[in-house]
């Protein structure tokens, strides 16, 4: 094996596909091949950080259950026929597109933050004279 | 060889019967429990794919409105949890393919206050979801779902409708991105 077809092969001994032969001659060849080592050390501890992160939950913004029962009001009652539609596919209803309740909190955050680099960038600079007054 | 990682997300503690019984039944304090034991599970997940609150708010209310329009339908194949994972996971995907929201920059997260939880842990999200948001668009969605959710190539492929190969290719592309931003960033040490 060459390093070229090494570096192909990382992935897929990443991803456990390849036979007990191919995992023996992919090792031979890392055995004597630092490069190709360090390619496979490195993908796997950048997937190891990756995974890593399955242990945090993002923290929920407040009042969301709230919006998603306000929203669920503002759904139109299915009809009988919906209904009957609904428990006999396995619960589709076609042609129903959800209303979203929006939480303005981060679209208030988000022009803030617009306007201060604004300001930063276009905003009133005082001219040596005033700075020294 | 190395085993694939696979997890199927069936650590949250199941709803009572009697709860998803009565929310399918229109039930709606019933429903509310519901939404409450899983709103962190398809928030994070909403967050971790599409990589901003704004997105990931919508994103997670589209997929509760559909668990309520499909919740008659649970049949108990699977654990609810399996089930809505899945729902949630399509409901996340729909929107970001409808919106238009593949490559949104992402926003500074923040992570639950978990007393055990401590700074390196939050600083080390932080970095793994700027680095995941510099990657190319194609890249991020089939990474964070094969490398992050343990979804197999096959069922990403389906999840986007993509072809398996481009999937692949995408996933191989997308870690080698990876390493290299997290390596950048300091979030992977390498001897080079």
């Amino acid at each position: 094996m060459d390093c070229v077809s090494c570096r192909e092969v990382v992935q897929r001994y990443i991803d456990g596909e390849l036979d007990d032969g191919q995992v023996v001659e992919f090792q031979r060849h890392l055995s004597f091949c630092g490069d190709c080592a360090a390619e496979l050390q490195g993908i796997s501890a950048a997937r190891g950080v990756l995974q890593a992160t399955r242990e945090v939950m993002v923290d929920v913004p407040a009042g969301f259950a709230d919006r998603v029962m306000t929203a669920l009001e503002a759904q139109p009652e299915p009809s009988g026929i919906e209904r009957a539609l609904s428990a006999a596919t396995g619960g589709v209803l076609p042609g129903r597109v959800p209303r979203r309740v929006r939480h303005y909190a981060y679209y208030g955050l988000a022009v803030a933050a617009v306007i201060v680099g604004l300001q930063r960038k276009y905003g009133h600079k005082p001219h040596e004279g005033e700075a020294k007054a | 060889m190395t085993p694939s990682n696979r997890t199927d997300h069936t650590d949250l503690p199941e709803p009572s019967p009697h709860d998803v019984a009565a929310a399918a039944a229109g039930d709606r304090d019933a429903f509310r429990r519901i939404v409450e034991r899983y709103q962190g599970m398809v928030y994070t997940m909403a967050y971790n794919l599409l990589g901003n609150h704004i997105d990931a708010e919508d994103a997670s209310q589209e997929a509760f409105l559909r668990l309520h329009q499909k919740l008659s339908g649970f049949r108990g194949y699977s654990t609810f949890t399996t089930w809505f994972f899945r729902l949630a996971l399509n409901a996340i995907i729909d929107y970001q393919r409808r919106d238009r929201k593949y490559g949104a920059l992402p926003d500074v997260p923040e992570p639950v206050a978990d007393p055990e939880a401590d700074v390196l842990r939050r600083d080390g999200y932080a970095r793994v979801m700027r680095a995941l948001g510099d990657l190319p668009p194609d890249y991020r969605l089939p990474l964070v779902l094969r490398d992050l959710y343990g979804l197999r190539y096959g069922e990403i492929s389906d999840v986007l409708d993509r072809p398996l190969g481009t999937i692949k290719a995408c996933v191989h592309r997308g870690r080698t991105s990876l390493r290299l931003r997290l390596r950048a960033s300091g979030a992977i040490d390498e001897e080079v």
